[in-house]
């Protein structure tokens, strides 16, 4: 056979077609630019945010490493070391707790300064820790959001957090100030109240979002502490890994070449893979979801005009073109659409990442810098472009294929769906039934439209609701049970009622104040009752927690009952506090029987499970009463693992009973432990402030405040808002920009059929009204079905990244708002569009079809 | 009685730098009842004159006054209630809405102006035009003249005073072309309907009351001041 040199008359023809299609490109190129736009953006932007996230986890956990070995030998720690897996250990060890803080100091280089007894200043636990080198630049650090100064060299430098220094009433800290500061070292031979008095030199200072206030000292402060790594729950190797990813049975070999001793464990976290698997599936399933409604964004785009396609290449095909020809002229076509849109994609992209959103995040905060918000890699643009390439070619082939597997003559009649309705017996006619007929008129593009709309409304549930449930705020809500806890701290010294009366019912009037919870609390005593917490006793002593022998201390127990070791807590909660404690509770309590002091709730933490304590009757006195050898019983009703209280007491389970059943008990005024304050608006800086002020100047008291870590963790927050709402904004234009391309694309190819009813009587204005109709439909039918795929699809990824255990909401409002833009753009696009094809006559219009 | 008339009616195209006159100051009058052909050759602006009386195109200028109402004044929307309610339209390619069986595509047009169909009168045309059996098949279904007969009906339906054909047999053999024609004459004058139609076979248009041929946008022959008795 000859070879004909056709190449120039398709490349001619395909000219001219697309010429001829200037609208039908137009919304073609809108489709490809949607898709590379959006798969470039929310990879480069989903990137970031992640990166965002994990770095704020780093730093709500003050230290990065992956697992830990506690009170490390020094061979241990060498062999660690060298093992192949390991990337650092640095090791970390608690020396001292700051106890108070004496203000009014001069600072370094005044001539002279004498101690003051008086303005001492009761501190918080604030811990003090040594780590080497390896600890602080590897593990440290890369958890600090800002740290000022250098890490202390000398014996008596001290780097505390602000969160410290802010408890001590410091508020623009200054390297080289001198602070008096009263601490326990944490050497085992110290009693509890050795405390000791040292003026401590600050070098430097830093801000983590652990919401604790913490130290770091020298090793020379260590050295002389007498604290060794080896003792209990003070010493630490933190490990960082090399692969994070490590199953139990790596622990389990790590521990045997480690040979532990009997107290010493690896903490570790044995679900790390399973975790990891979990967070990968929802994140396939949001690629795949991304992915996919990129696909559909062209596909649709394309199917809509597929019939038009069809009667065209049927015209050709009549002519004498063959299906390979018709290939390449339409092949020809698509690579002129992708070579227009997709670096538009690429290009707006870019802009929004570089440009667009560090201006926002800027305007917000204008602490952050500018630079690198967003990440875009190179594979994110290779990528995009690679699948809105291949999406394009893959939904183009369509009509080709249709007019090649049917005859010229076929392909010129070609009307989608029409042959397959049989004889209907309707009697419609009008606008509802002619709004039904549309949608159904060919089965597979409903599906395609409603499943592109339907995709991209998911999409923007699924996201939204992985950005709430990685919300700073929530976070925050679900790990804080109160906006401010007011801590009495005398409790360490000696006990004062420093939250009286009349403070409440001032906190309770300050405006803004929706509850004060007040915490009562006594130490009992609890004599030795083997049926009772027997067991809970067992498990605890062959624990890791075990304070001893075993046989030794129980005899101790049953014969001095009030020895230290052995007291307990007991809490009186009020209302609010209860009906808190109690939702949680698998078989909650009866609120009478517990205000009426018939049941009480048991607080432990060393052991696991119940312990068979729940139902039993416990007998207790309270030596601060005003019977103090009184026993008095209880029922125990539920064990909790948290405890709503501060302070503790000895090793026997706190007991938790209505506030009034504690007055009751002790006869007087009770002892006010905490208030814990709930404010109408969570994060209210006004009330924060009316409270504060309330506060601030007792010495005794201190405070904690959900806001006030909220703020430590502004900078990362702010860029996990703005990042985390960019993409759901691009993906909420992007699924109204898809509807508003939708119904171009349908209004543009029905223009015949709409002249037709134009012509026979249907007015624009009716024409309009179905239109507006049939996409209102679609809206809601989209909206209803992205409901059913989007909260499955969402409850499913929210609960693989949820790390932080918060609970499944729904974020009703941005949803609303983006059902409420579909609904209207449904409306005013039917309106636009028509209104601009308004200049062609019917009978133009009507013609045009025709040629 | 006059229901239809054009004074000097102009339609021009410019394609390029050529103008097109496609109507050149055409006048017109047609008595209420009367059945008119318009005949001419391809090109002499025979469907542009129809287009502009049925409204479904606007004139360069000129004036047409259907039932005493200028219809070059009227907005869009307006022209089309008209439409609906006065002129029934009958294309050569019948534009039957293919989604809509033939009883839809019939009562559609009065369904559109907020009436219910007079299912009498609809069952009457349908039986005059033959289409019974076929009241609930898809266009698809039928064959040219059912079709054009279906478009017939769609006509008919609202009684309007006037019946604008284009070519309503163009796509018909002439068996079928005779029994449709016969029944738009038997129709039109049943319902008391005016009737402008064109054609191309001399045989056709010689069942109209009156000829008019047009040559290069103007009436050559039948048109105000020529009535032709037949």
């Amino acid at each position: 056979m000859l070879r004909v040199d056709n190449k120039k008359v398709i490349t001619v023809l395909a000219k001219t077609t697309y010429r001829a299609n200037r609208k039908r490109n137009i919304l073609t190129v809108t489709a490809i630019f949607l898709t590379t736009f959006l798969i470039c953006t929310v990879l480069s932007i989903g990137i970031s945010y992640w990166n965002t996230i994990s770095l704020r986890q780093r730093r709500m956990n003050g230290m990065d490493y992956d697992i830990e070995l506690s009170e490390p030998r020094k061979d241990q720690i060498s062999l660690i070391r060298k093992m192949e897996n390991v990337k650092y250990a640095g090791l970390c060890v608690k020396c001292a707790v700051l106890s108070k803080y004496s203000e009014n100091l001069p600072e370094k280089g005044a001539a002279k300064y004498e101690h003051t007894s008086s303005g001492k200043k009761p501190l918080d636990k604030i811990r003090l820790y040594w780590t080497d080198g390896i600890c602080w630049k590897r593990q440290v650090i890369p958890a600090l959001e800002s740290h000022k100064g250098h890490y202390p060299t000398k014996e008596n430098e001290i780097m505390l957090s602000k969160n410290a220094l802010n408890s001590m009433g410091i508020k623009s800290p200054k390297t080289g100030m001198v602070l008096s500061l009263s601490y326990q070292t944490l050497n085992e031979t110290t009693k509890e109240n050795d405390e000791l008095q040292k003026d401590f030199i600050l070098s430097g200072w830093f801000l983590d979002y652990t919401g604790s206030g913490k130290g770091y000292i020298s090793e020379a402060f260590y050295r002389s502490s007498g604290v060794k790594q080896t003792d209990f729950t003070q010493g630490a190797l933190k490990i960082s890994l090399k692969n994070p990813l490590y199953s139990e049975t790596d622990i389990i070999d790590m521990q045997t070449a480690l040979s532990l001793e009997s107290n010493q464990i690896i903490n570790a976290d044995y679900d790390t893979i399973s975790n990891f698997c979990k967070t990968a599936a929802g994140l396939v399933c949001l690629l795949l979801l991304v992915f996919f409604s990129g696909y559909l964004f062209i596909y649709n785009t394309m199917y809509i005009s597929v019939t038009k396609d069809i009667r065209y290449y049927g015209q050709l095909k009549t002519l004498g073109a063959t299906s390979e020809q018709l290939k390449s002229l339409i092949y020809k076509q698509l690579l002129w659409d992708s070579v227009i849109g997709i670096p538009i994609g690429l290009l707006f992209s870019l802009l929004a990442g570089k440009f667009a959103i560090p201006l926002v995040l800027h305007a917000v905060n204008p602490t952050l810098s500018e630079a690198n918000i967003v990440n875009s890699p190179l594979w994110v643009f290779v990528l995009a472009t690679a699948f809105a390439f291949l999406t394009t070619f893959v939904s183009g082939n369509k009509p080709a294929k249709i007019a090649k597997d049917c005859s010229p003559a076929e392909a010129l009649k070609y009307i989608a769906a029409a042959p397959k309705i049989k004889n209907r017996r309707s009697r419609g006619g009008n606008l509802v039934s002619m709004v039904r007929q549309n949608l159904f008129r060919d089965k597979k593009q409903f599906i395609i439209i409603l499943f592109s709309l339907s995709l991209a409304v998911s999409l923007f549930l699924v996201i939204n609701i992985v950005i709430s449930a990685n919300n700073a705020e929530n976070i925050l809500n679900q790990t804080y049970d109160y906006d401010m806890r007011i801590l009495n701290q005398t409790l360490l010294d000696e006990e004062k009622q420093v939250i009286t009366n009349e403070l409440i019912k001032k906190a309770l009037n300050t405006k803004g104040i929706k509850n004060v919870r007040v915490l009562t609390a006594a130490t009992a005593t609890v004599p030795y009752q083997e049926n009772v917490y027997g067991e809970y006793y067992k498990e605890l002593y062959e624990s890791r927690y075990s304070p001893g022998n075993y046989k030794k201390d129980m005899e101790l127990y049953k014969s001095n009952p009030a020895h230290y070791l052995f007291t307990c807590r007991i809490v009186g909660i009020d209302g609010p506090e209860f009906d808190r404690l109690n939702q949680d509770l698998e078989k909650p309590l009866d609120k009478q029987e517990f205000e009426n002091g018939g049941i009480a709730f048991v607080s432990k933490k060393f052991t696991d499970g119940d312990n068979k304590i729940p139902g039993k009757t416990v007998r207790f006195s309270i030596p601060t009463a005003d019977e103090p050898q009184k026993e008095e019983t209880i029922k125990l009703g539920a064990v909790l693992d948290s405890f709503p209280a501060y302070y503790s007491a000895g090793y026997t389970p706190d007991l938790i009973v209505s506030q009034k059943y504690l007055e009751k008990l002790i006869g007087k005024d009770t002892f006010v432990e905490m208030l814990k304050i709930d404010y109408d608006k969570a994060f209210s800086q006004s009330t924060e402030k009316a409270v504060s002020n309330l506060f601030k100047n007792n010495q005794l008291l201190s405070m904690d405040s959900k806001l006030q870590r909220y703020t430590d963790m502004k900078n990362t927050e702010n860029q996990v808002t703005i990042l985390g709402n960019s993409i759901g904004f691009i993906i909420m234009l992007l699924s109204l920009l898809n509807f508003v391309n939708m119904m171009s694309a349908s209004i543009q190819n029905r223009a015949k059929e709409f002249a037709v009813l134009e012509s026979i009587g249907m007015t624009r204005r009716q024409i309009r009204e179905m239109i507006t109709l049939e996409s209102l439909s679609y809206a809601c039918m989209s909206i209803i079905l992205s409901v059913l795929i989007g909260l499955p699809a969402g409850w499913f990824i929210f609960h693989s990244f949820n790390i932080y255990r918060i609970s499944f909401s729904l974020p009703i409002a941005s949803n609303l708002i983006l059902f409420g833009f579909i609904i209207l753009s449904c409306v005013f696009t039917a309106r636009l569009i028509l209104n601009r094809s308004n200049n062609e006559t019917i009978i133009e219009l009507l013609r045009k079809e025709d040629n | 009685m006059m229901i239809l008339s054009v004074k000097n009616l102009k339609k021009y195209y410019t394609t390029g730098e050529n103008i097109v006159k496609a109507l050149d100051g055409v006048n017109l009058e047609i008595q209420k009842g009367e059945f008119l052909a318009i005949v001419g050759t391809s090109g002499s602006g025979k469907s542009t004159l129809l287009n502009m009386l049925g409204g479904l195109d606007n004139p360069t200028s000129g004036v047409v006054i259907v039932d005493g109402q200028d219809i070059s004044k009227m907005s869009r929307d307006e022209l089309t209630v008209f439409r609906r309610r006065k002129i029934g339209f009958v294309f050569q390619n019948y534009n039957l809405l293919p989604l809509m069986n033939v009883y839809e595509n019939i009562v559609l047009p009065i369904k559109l102006d907020g009436i219910k169909p007079d299912e009498t009168f609809i069952d009457e045309i349908l039986k005059l035009l033959n289409l019974e059996s076929k009241k609930y098949a898809m266009p698809n279904q039928l064959s040219g003249g059912q079709q054009q007969r279906a478009a017939l009906a769609r006509a008919l339906a609202a009684k309007p005073s006037i019946i604008l054909a284009d070519e309503p047999t163009g796509n018909l053999d002439s068996r079928t072309s005779q029994d449709v024609l016969g029944l738009v004459k038997i129709s039109s004058h049943k319902f008391a309907q005016t009737v402008v139609m064109i054609t191309h076979n001399d045989e056709i248009a010689q069942m109209a009351d009156r000829i008019i041929r047009l040559e290069d946008g103007k009436i050559i022959k039948g048109g105000e001041n020529h009535v032709e008795s037949r």
